[in-house]
């Protein structure tokens, strides 16, 4: 069996949905390399990407032949998607172009506009997301957030900051409720105020 | 021997039955007028005695039919416009079956410019009739005549070139006549306000066609109605105030069908969606859609999202297994969404072009976009009126609350509770601050707010603010201030409990919900203090606001899962 320093990758591209994204990467074996188109998976305990057996690996020459043919009859093999489609694949592929398109406008970056108020809610920021531009208030109240209006703090203690009340909020929040994910977003605001300090 | 596919008059029978209304079915000819550019168009209903329809007139202004076109426009499934995407029209059924629909004749007269007026028909009883003695009937070759030589005098015939379509044998009268015809009035104003207007539809310059379109109907001039309410001089109210439009959302939505995108050259359209919401004046106070000067402007029908097809509305209504319900507030905000016939297939437009119901992908992606806009506006609507209800009456010196609030404050003054006065505060800096918050920087309600905090102990006040926090409570120094935060859950649900028992309405529940209430409010605070550690180390002050802090959010967390699992009767 061959050691891990007997293999090499470096990912090329990355396209399709995060979580099972396909993956083209330039990778070594045994002192051969080969370019591997590989549909990778979401692997829960370790929060990363990792290869599934679905792919390819090509040595050079099955690459330099493939490459070839799909360059030279680009236009004819696109048609080949959409030539003669019965109603079932038109609705499939109908449905998974909207849901790209749906899934390119939630992750448009919306504009931003930040400004410090003081209101005696229980939370150091509120988002109105309702409006194109999101606008971005800082609760001047809170009393961290009124030494970064100061500039009293450092960009890293700020992190710092932010960071570790975060994580206490986030500690704090009973796991397994039945909440809604709305009210623990809710909850993990109001318990993040309490930390930041 | 072969036998013909169908009986022409058994199947014309069955298609009267189609999915039309009255309105959308009448709307077909007009659509047709508005396809051939026509710029005045009118119509006319004639009665017979006050419960009968005898026959309706329509007479358009367009460029007119040839002769070829003439007789093919009957035809089911024939167009001269068939699958066109550029337009309102695509379909080919419209002029038939919009017609048979209704009544049993159509005869439809037309002339283009240096040509001479022809006619053709089609009628349900000669095709029965040819059915019944096993022939076949054909819609007439055109004629040459002219529409008032024998359907009696049509007013203001045009000249040069247009179309008269004509309904008769009209049996399918489904209300009074004088109902259907104030119902067609509002369903053309709304319907086809942009080709009124002569409205650019990509948010630029362009016009919608070369120019306006002016509808009458019995001789009185259609006005819009528009669901933004944001362009009133063509209303019947001009000078009614504007709504307050938001930015406009762009969408790219794919082409579904890949030979459309092909011939057109891009794979996308765009969706292009505009909000408002009506101004104050017309939400004042909740249950105001419902009053008559409202009603006039159509505010009580409209909840919901209108959707537009290259301008011509196809769909007004909630979308079907939306995200979430729809309640009384979305009548006075406005959505509009704009697309063009490509998109049909991911708007589910029908032939006869009465409602829209967008795909899945395309109503999760509504719902993810504007959903957190309706819940905004529900907000700033409710807190308008819940700031309505508390402000003072003319020549009241009380800034808010008022009733009962009054009474716990003088109880509160008479019971002479001890009180330990913090020598840290200032009395006037920390009146001046709650005096400020409280009256929201407003110089005169600032200081009505100083004057009640300075004749009495114990002052409450509501107002609505962001955030799960229900009460707010300032420390000024002997005199101390308690703010109620209507936007919490808490005081809406009171508010609406106490709306219903003012009414003498559902006591014996409204008794009960207040024990939940009270129950709900207590519980919340019990699991505040309960998630309190006195291994954490904080400060009086910060235990106290984490304290608040949780008791409000939990109460709200309480309070919605009541509503939900047992009790959606109970709303703000």
């Amino acid at each position: 069996m061959a050691s891990q320093a007997d293999s090499t990758s470096i990912e090329l591209l990355r396209v399709g949905e995060p979580l099972a994204p396909l993956v083209v990467s330039m990778t070594t074996y045994k002192g051969v390399r080969y370019l591997d188109i590989r549909r990778y998976y979401f692997d829960k305990t370790s929060k990363t990407t990792k290869p599934t057996p679905k792919g390819v690996a090509l040595k050079e020459d099955e690459f330099l032949s493939v490459i070839g043919f799909l360059s030279g009859e680009f236009a004819e093999l696109k048609k080949l998607f959409t030539n003669n489609l019965v109603p079932e694949e038109m609705n499939t592929r109908a449905h998974r172009k909207e849901s790209l398109a749906r899934n390119k406008i939630k992750n448009d970056v919306a504009d931003m506009h930040a400004t410090y108020e003081k209101w005696r809610g229980p939370n150091f920021f509120m988002a109105d997301i309702s409006k194109k531009k999101i606008e971005l208030k800082f609760n001047d109240q809170n009393k961290v957030i009124a030494q970064i209006k100061q500039d009293e703090l450092s960009g890293s203690e700020v992190l710092e900051r932010l960071l570790h009340s975060y994580a206490l909020a986030k500690k704090s929040i009973d796991s397994p409720t039945k909440i809604t994910p709305e009210a623990t977003l809710d909850y993990l605001e109001v318990a993040w105020n309490n930390f930041l300090r | 021997m072969g036998v013909k596919p169908f009986a022409s008059g058994q199947a014309f029978e069955s298609l009267r039955d189609s999915d039309f209304d009255s309105c959308s079915a009448l709307g077909e000819v007009i659509d047709n007028s508005i396809q051939a550019d026509a710029e005045n168009i009118r119509i006319n209903f004639d009665l017979r005695g006050r419960d009968t329809i005898d026959r309706v007139t329509f007479v358009d202004d367009g460029h007119g039919m040839s002769k070829d076109i003439l007789q093919n426009c009957l035809r089911m499934g024939w167009s001269s416009r068939y699958n066109d995407r550029t337009g309102i029209g695509r379909f080919g059924v419209g002029m038939t079956l919009g017609a048979i629909h209704e009544c049993r004749r159509v005869d439809v007269y037309s002339k283009v410019d240096g040509g001479e007026w022809s006619h053709t028909y089609l009628d349900l009883d000669e095709i029965a009739d040819a059915d019944y003695r096993d022939i076949d009937w054909e819609i007439p070759a055109p004629t040459k005549k002219a529409p008032d030589a024998e359907a009696g005098a049509i007013k203001n015939l045009p000249k040069d070139h247009g179309t008269v379509v004509i309904w008769s044998k009209y049996d399918r009268n489904r209300d009074k006549p004088a109902v259907l015809i104030e119902e067609f009035r509002s369903w053309l104003g709304r319907t086809f306000r942009y080709f009124i207007w002569n409205e650019s539809l990509d948010g630029g310059k362009t016009p919608l066609r070369k120019n306006g379109l002016n509808i009458f109907l019995n001789g009185q001039e259609i006005k819009t109605i528009d669901p933004l309410y944001i362009r009133p001089e063509k209303s019947e109210f001009p000078d009614d105030p504007k709504s307050t439009e938001y930015d406009e959302m762009v969408w790219d939505w794919p082409i579904s069908d890949p030979v459309l995108a092909e011939s057109l050259g891009s794979d996308s359209a765009k969706i292009r969606v505009r909000l408002s919401i009506l101004p104050e004046v017309w939400r004042d106070t909740k249950g105001m859609g419902g009053k008559a000067d409202a009603k006039k402007r159509g505010i009580d029908l409209n909840e919901g999202f209108s959707f537009l097809r290259h301008g011509r509305e196809v769909g007004y209504d909630w979308i079907p297994h939306f995200r979430f319900m729809s309640e009384e507030k979305d009548r006075f905000w406005g959505c509009e969404i704009h697309f063009e016939p490509i998109l049909d297939r991911a708007f589910v437009v029908k032939n006869i072009k009465r409602g829209a119901v967008p795909t899945p992908e395309l109503k999760k992606l509504i719902g993810e976009q504007i959903g957190p806009w309706i819940y905004r506006q529900r907000e700033l609507i409710s807190e308008h009126w819940n700031n309505k209800a508390n402000a003072p009456k003319p020549g009241e010196k009380d800034p808010t609350g008022g009733g009962g609030h009054r009474r716990s404050e003088k109880i509160a003054e008479k019971a002479g509770v001890p009180a330990k006065v913090d020598p840290a505060i200032d009395p006037a800096k920390a009146q001046d601050e709650a005096a400020e918050f409280a009256g929201k920087g407003k110089s005169d309600e600032v200081a009505l707010w100083k004057a009640k905090f300075q004749s009495q102990p114990f002052t409450i006040g509501e107002m609505g603010w962001p955030g799960s926090t229900f009460v707010d409570i300032h420390y000024m120094g002997g005199s101390d201030a308690l703010f109620y935060n209507n936007r919490h859950k808490f005081f809406e649900v009171l508010s609406s409990i106490k709306s219903e028992i003012k009414k003498g309405e559902n006591l014996e529940t409204n008794s009960e919900r207040l024990t939940v209430l009270i129950d709900m409010l207590l519980i919340a605070y019990a699991k505040s203090e309960s998630t309190l550690n006195t291994t954490d180390g904080l400060t009086t002050a910060d235990a106290i606001d984490h304290l608040k802090n949780n008791w409000g959010q939990f109460l709200k967390t309480y309070i919605a899962t009541w509503q939900e699992e047992y009790d959606d009767g109970i709303s703000s």
